[in-house]
């Protein structure tokens, strides 16, 4: 019955990760980042080769362990939301540099991976400074991915669901994989706008605005659903 | 040593709130309340002032390498005195707002407002600082007065010992709030629509000759 009773709360959990996808439409956080401009030349499926989604994973959850185990929570006491944003910055810049390391072409493909197996390519030391000049930047002059809202708000949402460190991981995991298909969606929702026949000042970010807006509130049925078929909360 | 101008028009130019967007995720959660809306404006102006000022008066002080990750810490530090003073002055509020304000940061650093007043004047830094939350501010306000009344039938105030004052509008006759519009789904639907209104009419005043 308790294992029963454990894979109950991980599906709930499951589902609730599915949710995250709605949350991350519903707050809309960093998703313009993420979103890369189309190229013909790549395919839409390109950005599962984007090392973005395991930064995203691996910074949530290595912040979740540090806050939950490390800090001390009466520390900064209600306050402490406010150190999610700095330290996801940190985390996932440091995350993003080791990947501009290991994968110089950027994305992490099968090649990409024999390259590093195989030590075919000669990376000399790791130098942050130069390592830097091959990430790009947004308007404030910080990494273009670890500059948004994504991680803290990962970390945010992780912090006051999870209670152990299987459930941070099961919602860390579905945070980043919801993020993942939102961007697969809003680059497919991007592309169509190019291409039919739409009002000149609906086209890219208003049309993608209001694609959010309608699937925001079809997941929100469908997980209203899946809630009351599992018959939590 | 003589600021640069300020080029960019706070509302039509390349780097307005509507224009750059770095702030629909906050413009979205924020504005379903009035009472939010107007805290969060005050919130945005104090971050964005206090930020400014600190880097455009420590400016011999701050390394220029590492400047924008130590404007994270400063606008996040300038958003926790915020949430202080709220907190001791309504408590409720501050629980309520909490994430919130959280996402104020997020919005003043995202915009690259550090960045962009550094060849400017002091006085200039700051006020360009200033004009631009207010601006956003504005926006957030003038989406909350839509978008509460129509979505839940009344308006919201700060204050008060539960934090917020509620104020019925549709009285008590046959006014059916129309829901969708108080959730994130109708922020949503409700900004693209501002949105394209925005770029249409950015267009036909010329705006965009001045990008």
């Amino acid at each position: 019955m308790s294992i029963l009773g454990e894979l109950g709360s991980l599906g709930a959990l499951a589902v609730f990760s599915g949710l995250a996808l709605n949350l991350l439409l519903q707050f809309g956080i960093g998703i313009s980042e993420i979103v890369e401009p189309s190229d013909s030349r790549e395919t839409q499926w390109a950005s599962l080769f984007s090392p973005h989604w395991i930064i995203l994973f691996v910074s949530s959850f290595a912040l979740w362990l540090f806050f939950t185990y490390v800090l001390i929570p009466p520390a900064f006491g209600f306050l402490e939301s406010f150190l999610y944003f700095p330290a996801a910055l940190l985390v996932s810049m440091v995350l993003e540099l080791v990947f501009a390391y290991f994968f110089p072409g950027g994305r992490v493909t099968p090649a990409a991976f024999e390259s590093l197996v195989h030590r075919k390519t000669n990376r000399g030391s790791f130098k942050p400074g130069k390592l830097a000049g091959h990430i790009s930047l947004n308007a404030a002059g910080l990494p273009r991915y670890s500059g948004n809202g994504l991680a803290p708000a990962a970390l945010f949402l992780t912090l006051r669901l999870a209670i152990s460190p299987v459930d941070a991981l099961v919602l860390c995991l579905g945070f980043s994989l919801g993020c993942l298909v939102a961007a697969l969606i809003l680059r497919e929702i991007d592309k169509r706008s190019s291409l039919e026949t739409a009002p000149g000042v609906l086209r890219g970010a208003p049309l993608t605005i209001i694609s959010m807006g309608l699937l925001s509130l079809i997941f929100s049925a469908v997980s209203a659903i899946f809630f009351r078929v599992l018959g939590v909360f | 040593m003589k600021g640069t101008p300020i080029q960019s028009h706070i509302f039509w130019g390349a780097h307005a709130p509507l224009s750059t967007l770095t702030g629909a995720g906050l413009m979205v959660v924020a504005t379903s309340h009035l009472a939010f809306a107007l805290t969060l404006t005050g919130a945005l102006i104090w971050v964005n002032v206090l930020t400014v000022v600190i880097v455009s008066f420590g400016k011999t002080l701050l390394p220029k390498k590492g400047r924008e990750l130590l404007c994270v810490f400063l606008a996040c530090f300038s958003g926790s005195l915020y949430l202080l003073l709220i907190f001791f002055a309504s408590p409720f509020l501050a629980m309520e707002i909490t994430f919130l304000i959280t996402l104020i940061p997020l919005y003043s650093t995202g915009s690259g407002i550090c960045r962009r007043v550094e060849g400017l004047e002091n006085e200039d830094a700051i006020l360009k600082a200033f004009l631009e939350a207010l601006v956003f501010g504005g926006i957030l306000i003038a989406l909350a007065l839509i978008r509460e009344p129509l979505g839940s039938g009344s308006l919201s105030l700060p204050g008060g010992s539960q934090g917020m004052v509620v104020l019925g509008v549709g009285g008590t006759g046959a006014y059916f709030p129309v829901h969708i519009i108080a959730n994130a789904s109708g922020g949503l639907l409700l900004l693209g629509y501002g949105l394209a209104l925005f770029r249409r009419r950015k267009a036909r005043s010329g705006g965009e000759d001045e990008q």
